[in-house]
């Protein structure tokens, strides 16, 4: 989970926040309204003052060095801390300046439940010292490849999904119910995004109202239900494809990238019970669900 | 620092709930009335594309800006004509589509981030307005909106 969480939050701080907080110092003051959070955090330079650029920038390199650290297992655990701390204030600043996207936070929670979990104790600089340097939420007698927090996170992350499903879906039903799914909406959005975006896939599917009738229906299911998957594993094998795709698809047509939500579908594979099923210690039905 | 075992697991069960009860608040305490997006970020609700739309219903959402030039040419405003970012497009796009009057500071962002060598000498909007029928949004002549004149 550290290499996967922690090497995603890496691309987006140089791919995606570097120049959007370049952008954003360039904005004019007057926009500036500035999230709880960040007057909390910024509080130091003022109560709702616009830090200097210079303390921003400043940010970015402790967020960087941090995150590598974090990356490499080198202090992890108080890396991951700062990492999360200096990926809050910079997302957070940049929201500051407009509306909030809705992408981005759920891997800031992610980073958040990793900082508290034993992650620093395999292939890191950490193991390799053998030196505790994460003993505020790692016990230091505890075999070297187990803990019993080390589940924590993922399932944290897993109900976060699930509770994120749970706050779109009753969005929905809570404003225009049921007759949510009636195809228009769907042709509607994708009308509108297609032509701002110019993405002639979603031109195309905009004229389609019962296929996007049908797809309507399903997400109404889909996230209705999701909430399942974690009493019922198995169900996996149908929500990750549907997620997944279900994301793709939204990508392709209205542009809108959800990589950050994707992410936590991969915290869902069971990788060590696949490791398990490939050296014949268990059956590759019960990947799903073998403890 | 040694911990003991107990308070370790306190610790961490306090920081996992909180989490989990965070978002439970934000999600639903929005329901409620809760303004919770600007207050509790990173913990948020998730209401994208709640609003449902019915046969007939008109979009006039959908705005087109050119930057027009000295010689009358028009330069549709996107990012790939400004060589700008998703972030400061978004910003100006709204700011422009409105019927406000721009702020200074906006139309210094424009003319900062236009790729032409021509002078530009005014911006003008267009709207065009949509209606959501079965078998697509019909989309209706572009019609003119406003015009920014710019003092160079």
């Amino acid at each position: 989970m550290r290499f996967l969480v922690v090497g995603f939050a890496m691309f987006a701080l140089f791919f995606i926040v570097q120049g959007y907080l370049a952008e954003a110092l360039e904005l004019p003051e007057e926009i500036y309204n500035p999230l709880l959070i960040i007057r909390i955090m910024l509080a130091p330079v003022g109560w709702g003052a616009l830090p200097p650029d210079g303390l921003m920038h400043a940010v970015f390199y402790f967020a960087a060095f941090s995150g590598f650290s974090s990356f490499i297992g080198w202090r992890t655990n108080i890396s991951l801390l700062i990492f999360t701390a200096c990926m809050i204030l910079l997302q957070g600043f940049i929201y500051s300046f407009g509306e909030i996207h809705h992408r981005e936070a759920v891997l800031m929670i992610a980073l958040l439940v990793l900082a508290f979990a034993p992650c620093g104790r395999y292939w890191s600089i950490d193991s390799f010292r053998g030196r505790g340097f994460n003993q505020l939420v790692d016990s230091p007698e505890s075999s070297a490849t187990h803990s019993e927090f080390a589940y924590w996170p993922i399932f944290v992350c897993k109900v976060f999904l699930a509770l994120m499903y749970i706050s779109a879906i009753a969005s929905k039903l809570s404003t225009s119910g049921l007759g949510w799914a009636n195809g228009y909406t769907l042709q509607a959005l994708m009308g509108i995004d297609g032509l701002r975006w110019g993405s002639p896939l979603a031109i195309w599917m905009s004229q389609q109202h019962y296929l996007l009738m049908l797809g309507q229906i399903v997400v109404v299911i889909f996230q209705s239900t999701f909430w399942l998957v974690l009493f019922f594993p198995r169900l996996g094998y149908i929500y990750f494809p549907m997620g997944l795709a279900f994301h793709i698809m939204i990508f392709a047509t209205l542009r809108a990238p959800f990589w950050h939500w994707m992410l936590l579908y991969f915290l869902f594979i069971p990788y060590t019970n696949i490791w398990r099923a490939i050296r014949g210690d268990i059956r590759y039905s019960d990947i799903l669900s073998a403890a | 620092m040694q911990i003991k075992a107990g308070h370790r697991k306190a610790l961490i069960s306090i920081v996992m709930g909180s989490v989990l009860l965070l978002q439970a608040v934000a999600s639903f305490g929005t329901l409620a009335g809760l303004e919770a997006n600007r207050k509790f970020w990173p913990w948020t609700n998730y209401p994208m594309y709640k609003h449902k739309y019915v046969a007939g219903d008109p979009m006039d959402v959908t705005g087109i800006i050119y930057l027009v030039l000295d010689s009358g040419e028009k330069i549709p405003f996107t990012e790939e004509t400004l060589s700008i970012g998703f972030w400061k497009f978004s910003y100006l796009y709204d700011r422009l589509s409105t019927l406000e009057e721009p702020r200074e500071a906006d139309i210094e962002l424009v003319l900062e981030a236009a790729t032409t060598e021509a002078e530009i000498v005014a911006i003008e909007t267009y709207h065009y307005p949509l209606e959501i029928r079965k078998n697509g949004a019909s989309k209706t002549a572009e019609k003119f909106r406003r015009r920014i004149e710019l003092e160079n």
